[in-house]
């Protein structure tokens, strides 16, 4: 377990389970993976040098048939629209001895991501 | 004949039912030029709205609440008057985090999505990768459709 800062190289995974709403086969991930649920004060990703991409899969929550994406945070941090206008995303650990190597995207506002910055997740994630 | 779409409120008689108050029934104003069939996939579409409603608490893994049911009714009005211009691409259809509906058209750099949150309210977003365009904007029950039918044409004008 870690709360120490996310250098820029470091690999996020986010957990995407094979079906809708989040996957539509053949291949195309939807814009919903990358919302946030009511309450989320971030989007939900794992820290590849804390937790094994078989941990993230294997965690109870982790709905059968579920794949991994992945990117780095330094790519979420500067992310930007498809204006190139930057979405100033922060990238947050929040992990404990529960959720080991859990952190956080977020935005500038807490509790809120935007429809370009899920959409701009969305484009960036790359299957693992 | 109007020259837009909108979702036109009517006010019915609820009688004895307990929620009472206003019925909203979408009806459309067809546009100059619109067929005022909808398109063929309007009825799977439906289907999976009706599958969306049906989500049992919890359905995502992460205590996700049940799809609010009046937000599937507006969401299903509202693609009901959007499938009338005829001649437009079947969207994606998703439940939302947060309890709403989304519709998704996406064909190579273009993606256009309406979210609609609540009973009367939607949000959409328009990107366009190849021109650098990227609009956003809201939709009320009452309104003109006519921007969101313009920017799913834009999208099927892509493919």
């Amino acid at each position: 377990m870690s709360d120490r800062p996310i250098a820029d190289d470091e690999v996020l995974y986010r957990r995407v389970p094979s079906k809708p709403p989040w996957f539509q086969p053949p291949d195309r991930i939807s814009s919903y993976t990358f919302k946030l649920r009511k309450g989320d004060l971030g989007l939900s990703v794992y820290r590849k040098q804390e937790v094994s991409a078989e941990a993230v899969l294997s965690d109870p929550r982790s709905l059968p048939g579920s794949f991994l994406v992945q990117a780095t945070a330094g790519e979420v941090r500067s992310l930007g629209n498809a204006k190139g206008d930057p979405l100033n995303l922060r990238v947050i650990a929040v992990g404990d001895e529960n959720d080991p190597g859990h952190a956080e995207i977020r935005g500038p506002q807490l509790g809120k991501l935007s429809q370009s910055a899920a959409d701009a997740l969305k484009k960036l994630f790359q299957r693992l | 004949m109007s020259d837009q779409l909108t979702i036109t409120e009517r006010l019915t008689e609820r009688g004895e039912r307990p929620e009472g108050g206003l019925e909203y029934t979408a009806t459309v104003d067809r546009p100059f030029g619109c067929v005022g069939r909808p398109c063929d996939w309007l009825p799977r579409v439906e289907r999976q709205l009706r599958a969306i409603a049906a989500l049992a608490p919890g359905w995502d893994s992460h205590g996700a609440p049940s799809p609010d049911g009046r937000v599937v009714d507006a969401a299903e009005r509202l693609i009901g008057c959007v499938s009338e211009v005829g001649a437009l691409p079947e969207p994606y259809v998703n439940p939302t985090p947060g309890g709403g509906v989304q519709f998704e058209w996406e064909s190579g750099p273009r993606y256009f999505e309406v979210e609609v949150l609540a009973e009367r309210a939607a949000q959409y977003f328009y990107r366009d990768d190849a021109l650098r365009i990227e609009e956003q904007g809201e939709v009320f029950e009452g309104e003109s459709l006519g921007d969101v039918v313009a920017y799913v044409s834009r999208v099927a004008s892509a493919s």
